[in-house]
């Protein structure tokens, strides 16, 4: 009854903490976001003339991201009967999203007009063990030409 | 072709309804799934159990039985003890088992009916008789077991409880979540356990009463292990955790039973067990 009690208590308080965060990094992303529209991040290759193309080099963003226990509770929960895992679509969602921005403001650091051939990958660092009750942690690499074009 | 920035206003990536929300309709959806099977399992196994023939109530004895031997300096004591069972075994009316008794070394107060009628009585229970009407009163609750097939029926309930764990372990890689929802199905078990052992202080008193002609030493046994364990009794809740009823409601049913069937309660019959040294330690 005790480890019961523990367990409620435990599982409460991570959700609270979790979604805490979950909602204070959405609202950086979405102000990231917004300061950074100007600058299109495209995947197509070739957007411009060469002649037009002052410099071209490599960006990146990554970021190394792991569920909490919470998500690791209600992924398992759902991966029983079958359907889609919200609890790791959101954390999916915001590991794109942070890494796409980073290679961004990469770009806009050395003042790029445009990022284009833009591609996401992703590898798993841990897959954790949910017998032992420990969740997987994975990076989502960002990676894209930046462009800076010639003065007209 | 010109380059618009437009800012998004929702996003499809993520599948609406907070997870919260999900969590919650999971667990109830869980709880209905698992609680379902279980108890259309359950009544299976209640249905099938008269059915289960003898052999294989034997071939489960076989598996008991390597741990259940009595010591040999005990073997006088065993005899004498299935003494008083076979004069009990005229009046019983169940499945006919061929009934043995076993003393186990233990210290803890404690009888228990395990598969092909072997009772089991622990040393420091033998210890504590001090007429055979108590010793009568075990043993007619555990033939009362045999006779409603609980042993069966116990162990009928342990397969689907761990088979259930067991397809909850397989397909979450043991995720907690579940073991705690099966856990939880654990409690009606108790409750139905408490029911059974209720059942059998009700027959064992008859029986006591068919074979001496009063109630005398039905309640001595309870009122012993109430004092052995006169703290547990104290912890809150308690009754909802246990297989058997509280012994202090034990002994209040019996009671009430007593007065309101008008049962006679005389002297009872001496006996009583000195068990001597074991030579070797017990098996841990």
């Amino acid at each position: 009854m005790a480890d019961f009690l523990f367990f409620v208590v435990f599982v409460t308080a991570v959700f609270f903490i979790g979604q805490h965060i979950q909602k204070k990094h959405f609202a950086s992303l979405e102000a990231r976001e917004q300061a950074l529209l100007y600058l299109p991040a495209v995947v197509g290759r070739k957007v411009f003339n060469d002649d037009d193309v002052e410099r071209a080099w490599l960006v990146h963003g990554t970021v190394v991201v792991s569920g909490d226990y919470f998500k690791m509770m209600l992924a398992g929960l759902i991966k029983f009967f079958g359907g889609r895992i919200s609890a790791y679509e959101s954390l999916l969602d915001r590991s794109r999203r942070e890494a796409l921005l980073r290679m961004k403001e990469a770009a806009a650091s050395e003042g790029a007009h445009m990022v284009v051939n833009v591609r996401f990958e992703t590898s798993k660092i841990d897959g954790g063990n949910p017998s032992q009750q420990t969740t997987g942690m994975f990076e989502m690499l960002t990676y894209g030409t930046a462009i800076r074009l010639k003065a007209q | 072709m010109r380059f618009v920035a437009r800012e998004l206003t929702e996003n499809v990536n993520i599948s609406p309804g907070g997870e919260g929300k999900s969590f919650i309709r999971g667990i109830l959806i869980l709880c209905a799934v698992f609680f379902a099977v279980y108890f259309a399992l359950i009544v299976m196994v209640d249905a099938l159990i008269s059915y289960v023939p003898e052999k294989v109530d034997r071939a489960l004895a076989g598996i008991f039985s390597p741990y259940i031997q009595t010591p040999s300096e005990w073997e006088t004591d065993r005899q004498r003890i299935e003494g008083v069972l076979s004069s009990m075994l005229e009046r019983y009316d169940g499945p006919v088992y061929d009934f043995r008794v076993d003393i186990l070394d233990h210290d803890e107060m404690n009888a228990l009916a395990f598969p092909g009628g072997n009772i089991v009585l622990t040393s420091k229970l033998v210890e504590s008789l001090e007429s055979e009407n108590e010793l009568a009163m075990i043993l007619g609750h555990e033939l009362s077991h045999y006779r409603q097939h609980d042993h069966l029926r116990g162990l009928g309930r342990m397969i689907v409880f761990m088979g259930l764990m067991t397809v909850w372990s397989a397909g979450t890689n043991s995720n907690p979540l579940g073991q705690y929802v099966v856990n939880s199905i654990g409690t009606f078990d108790l409750k139905y356990s408490r029911k059974q052992e209720r059942l059998a202080d009700e027959y064992g008193l008859k029986f006591l009463v068919t074979r001496y002609q009063h109630a005398g030493g039905a309640v001595c046994v309870f009122e012993k292990l109430q004092e052995e364990y006169a703290a547990q009794e104290k912890i809150p809740f308690l009754q909802f955790f246990s297989s058997h009823p509280l012994i202090g409601e034990r002994i209040r049913h019996l009671n009430e039973l007593i007065g309101s069937r008008g049962y006679e309660v005389r002297q009872q019959l001496p006996l009583t067990f000195d068990l001597p040294e074991r030579s070797e330690l017990p098996p841990s």
